[in-house]
């Protein structure tokens, strides 16, 4: 009976210990991940201001453009569609909230509540039968019964911790694996629009405002005043940053990033789970935090210099 | 001059190839816009070829654009069937966390109804 009752301390015990280390890696990569989207979102949601800014800034510099909205080549009027903007922020919000759900489930504190409940229970049954007994026949309670509840409560509690943990475990095992395909296909499309798409866009927009503004000042630049040719000139100046900016930027880098993390916890979850799945799971999220952080300061700056135009 | 219509050609070459095209090399373009509007700056060429080559790239960006946008939209449905596949496992999860604290939940409850059973029983008698 004692070896039965180790045994199955020790099962309970290491139980705890392979669900508790799902929380760490999760928690980091859902903050990663997290961060990651806020910049990735960014791009997306700024895609149609852009063009009408590009699009203004040219009408500025040339007076015979005429503005206009909608028809053939757009004008003011959005050139991506609301439907698929939407669809890539909404994308980069369920991979966020997958994110935090897996950290739920992870981290739910069930199975110990569950072991807790229990013994509390199996008190309070105690309690109670006792007190049935002397109520009923005036006698005083075996106290040689109210033994047993104890370790029986124990008992119950840590069969249902390790049944719950079992359970949490086989969800989340589950939920990783299944989503894992979906996931890869959102990466590759995020990664694709912002190499394939984004890219490319603001490359040459930032090049036509640069040209835009250089040309307008080699051609004006005899009959302009000193003050005239200061304020062009710093411009030029706060747009050959940002030209420089957009063609050293890669937004997809963020993908990379999420990509590998992702991979690493697919790994790991289908591991054994032991310290060394566990500190290349973490090594792969610090690696991403590493690569992320040059993506998430260019962005800063990128906008740092928007507002200084 | 050779250096400048050298480029000029290559970038009207593939203007007219875009005619004939479905699938376009985006990335390809992207770069002769690129390459155009740098050249459109460069001191080399007269302030009027400069010109010239800068309404070329803005017209081929035009052209860009409209391929980024029709390409940007081909992806949209194979997103919208990923998303779908993610919003279901969220849903999993949020029942697989919501069964798990039921159960303790239960077992919780359970204590302190035989908690208060026992303390009704005192009352009573």
């Amino acid at each position: 009976m004692r070896r039965a009752m180790t045994m199955l301390i020790l099962l309970s015990m290491l139980g705890g210990c392979v669900t508790a280390t799902f929380k760490e890696p999760v928690g980091k990569f859902t903050t990663a991940m997290s961060t990651a989207n806020a910049s990735i979102g960014t791009y997306f949601v700024r895609m149609n201001d852009f063009e009408r800014e590009v699009y203004l800034d040219d009408a500025l510099y040339d007076p015979t453009k005429e503005v206009t909205y909608g028809g053939p080549t757009k004008g003011l009027a959005p050139i991506f569609s609301a439907a698929s903007i939407q669809a890539r922020m909404d994308a980069v919000s369920l991979l966020q909230a997958y994110g935090e759900k897996l950290a739920a489930v992870a981290g739910s504190k069930a199975p110990d509540r569950f072991q807790a409940g229990s013994e509390v229970l199996g008190t309070n049954l105690s309690k109670l039968a006792d007190r049935f007994t002397t109520l009923s026949t005036g006698a005083e309670p075996d106290k040689s019964a109210g033994a047993y509840v104890g370790p029986v409560s124990t008992i119950i509690g840590a069969f249902g911790r390790m049944v719950l943990e079992a359970k949490r475990d086989a969800a989340f095992k589950k939920a990783v694996n299944d989503a894992a395909p979906s996931v890869n296909a959102i990466l590759a499309q995020l990664d694709a629009d912002l190499t394939t798409v984004i890219d490319p866009l603001i490359e040459t927009g930032e090049a036509q405002a640069l040209f835009n503004q250089v040309q307008f000042y080699n051609v004006n630049r005899a009959k302009m005043t000193f003050e005239q040719r200061e304020t062009l000139l710093k411009k030029i100046d706060a747009q050959t940053s940002r030209y420089q900016m957009a063609i050293t930027a890669r937004p997809a880098e963020a993908v990379d990033g999420i990509r590998d993390a992702h991979a690493a916890l697919v790994t790991y979850t289908n591991s054994a789970r032991n310290p060394k799945d566990l500190s290349s799971l973490v090594e792969a999220i610090e690696t991403f935090n590493t690569r992320l952080e040059p993506v998430v300061n260019a962005i800063n700056k990128l906008r740092e210099a928007r507002r200084a135009v | 001059m050779l250096f400048e219509s050298r480029h000029l050609s290559a970038a009207v070459e593939f203007d007219v190839q875009l005619a004939g095209e479905t699938t376009a090399d985006t990335t390809k373009l992207a770069q002769i816009v690129k390459t155009t509007f740098l050249l459109a700056m460069d001191p080399r060429p007269s302030l009027g070829q400069r010109a010239i080559l800068g309404s070329i790239a803005k017209e081929l960006r035009e052209r860009l654009r409209m391929l980024l946008s029709e390409r940007f939209k081909a992806g949209t449905p194979f997103l919208v069937a990923a998303n779908r596949e993610i919003v279901t496992t969220n849903r999993y999860l949020e029942d697989e966390a919501a069964k798990l604290e039921k159960i303790a939940d239960t077992i919780e409850q359970l204590g302190k109804l035989v908690a208060a059973v026992d303390k009704l029983v005192d009352i009573i008698a």
